[in-house]
């Protein structure tokens, strides 16, 4: 499918910021187009000798093939000093983008506090998803009362953990690139309270989660991501990839998805 | 004093020494190498351990391993597990040999193909295709007739061996790179009986058998 308007507009990362050659560049793939990422006097993109919007946002350059007309969404939590930023490099999985977000969105450790009710608020603003855990969790091991998880964009998600600094989260974000509609790269970039686990520990572990994933992102049937709402009986603990395929619907996504009404 | 192994976790050469040291009860250091995206294994201080560049490397003391068939032959033999060898008979050991020669192919067609579909890396995909779905045949034939002379589920028999680790990794994570494992039943039942041995250990994509 050709991507529409809403997904040409949007922003995407398309390499690291740390990892970019000068002209003529390296290739990137992006909506199923064939587009180069260089740094020269600053980042830059371009697809066929045309100059594209680019920015730089956590530690990532971001392109857009449209009018993206906003900056890329904020990561409050990376500007705070002392936290340790981390880039783990994008693993390509053949999945649309919005599989590998459902999925993290999936394993949001919050089931146990299903059993209380309202426990998780969910909130669905226009431009952004978030689902909060309202009530402190008494067993150890499990993230403490506040954000857990937020979609500012279709195809990313920042995910929010215990740290080892009380009354902090550390922060994943997993930020998708499609490259085009059945295939992604999904890049991780990680802001932490650790000084201490060693660089390649943490990157390793982060990319252990993606890679133990992808077997089974690669054969979900449909491919596509349904977003028409009689598909499949949801339960309970669907509740944030019901929640996110919803949120999509609403905005008219239809980038690697099927069944939009 | 134990070995030390420098590892990327999503690298399959690495599981092999990895695997090794738990089936035979070595513990093992590791060291996390920031193989992707730092490509900390081309820098510097580690072309210095290695350099050749590759991963994993395996240090005892003085002894520096960059290859794994001798790293696999170092653990069993530290471990005083002689029986991990393979056959002593000279056809028997000649084909040990030639299953770790053979290792090395894999890694570079399987191998590449899955480097190409994880990371981007560029390659002749349909080259590498070609040549690893031409090794799965030779192994899948192997596996098989060692069964219908029911000599045993194993590469060289009844027993698991060195030549079975080298091989296995890349063989069966072949799917990473897009190439399915339906068509070789033999493969799938040899990996599945690998991967309930007692100690296994796997990596993302390669979990162990769940226990009933």
């Amino acid at each position: 499918m050709t991507p529409d308007r809403a997904a040409l507009d949007q922003w995407y990362p398309v390499a690291m910021a740390a990892d970019l050659p000068s002209r003529p560049g390296r290739e990137a793939r992006l909506l199923g187009r064939t587009v180069r990422v260089f740094a020269d006097d600053g980042p830059g993109a371009e697809e066929g000798g045309r100059a594209l919007p680019v920015a730089l946002a956590h530690d990532h350059l971001w392109a857009s093939l449209g009018a993206p007309g906003h900056q890329p969404f904020a990561i409050p939590e990376g500007l705070e000093p002392g936290r340790r930023l981390v880039g783990c490099g994008a693993l390509r999985i053949r999945c649309p983008a919005l599989r590998v977000v459902e999925s993290a969105l999936a394993r949001v450790p919050f089931v146990q506090a299903i059993a209380a009710p309202d426990a998780v608020q969910v909130r669905e603003d226009a431009d952004e998803l978030w689902a909060t855990l309202r009530v402190p969790r008494p067993a150890a091991g499990g993230p403490p009362a506040g954000p857990m998880v937020r979609v500012p964009h279709p195809t990313c998600a920042i995910l929010y953990g215990a740290s080892s600094r009380p009354g902090a989260w550390d922060v994943v974000a997993l930020l998708v690139q499609p490259l085009d509609e059945a295939t992604c790269a999904a890049w991780s970039w990680m802001a932490l309270w650790d000084d201490e686990t060693p660089q390649a520990e943490l990157i390793q572990a982060r990319q252990s989660v993606l890679a133990r994933d992808r077997p089974r992102l690669e054969n979900l049937l449909p491919p596509l991501l349904p977003l028409d709402p009689g598909e499949g009986a949801a339960t309970r603990a669907d509740l944030l990839p019901v929640a996110y395929r919803r949120w999509l619907a609403r905005r008219g996504w239809t980038y690697g998805a099927q069944g939009a009404a | 004093m134990n070995p030390v192994l420098h590892d990327w976790a999503l690298s399959p050469s690495c599981l092999k020494p990895r695997l090794m040291a738990s089936l035979v009860g070595v513990p093992l250091d590791v060291v996390a190498v920031d193989a992707h995206p730092g490509r900390e294994h081309r820098a510097p201080a580690f072309l210095a351990l290695n350099p050749a560049g590759t991963l994993p490397v395996l240090t005892h003391g003085d002894l520096v391993l960059t290859e794994t068939p001798a790293m696999l032959a170092f653990l069993a033999r530290l471990a005083g597990r002689r029986d991990w060898l393979g056959p002593d008979d000279p056809a028997g050991a000649a084909r040990v040999q030639q299953w770790l020669a053979f290792s090395s192919g894999l890694t570079a067609s399987l191998g590449g193909l899955r480097l190409h579909a994880m990371l981007g890396r560029d390659a002749d995909a349909d080259a590498l295709r070609a040549r690893g779905v031409r090794s799965l045949r030779e192994v899948e034939a192997a596996l098989a007739e060692t069964r219908i002379r029911g000599a045993g589920t194993f590469l060289l028999g009844e027993a698991p061996c060195i030549a079975d680790l080298a091989v296995f990794p890349y063989v069966a994570l072949a799917p990473d790179g897009g190439v399915s494992l339906d068509a070789y039943p033999a493969i799938r039942l040899w990996c599945r009986a690998l991967r309930a041995l007692p100690g296994f250990v796997g990596m993302p994509g390669l979990p162990p058998l769940p226990t009933p």
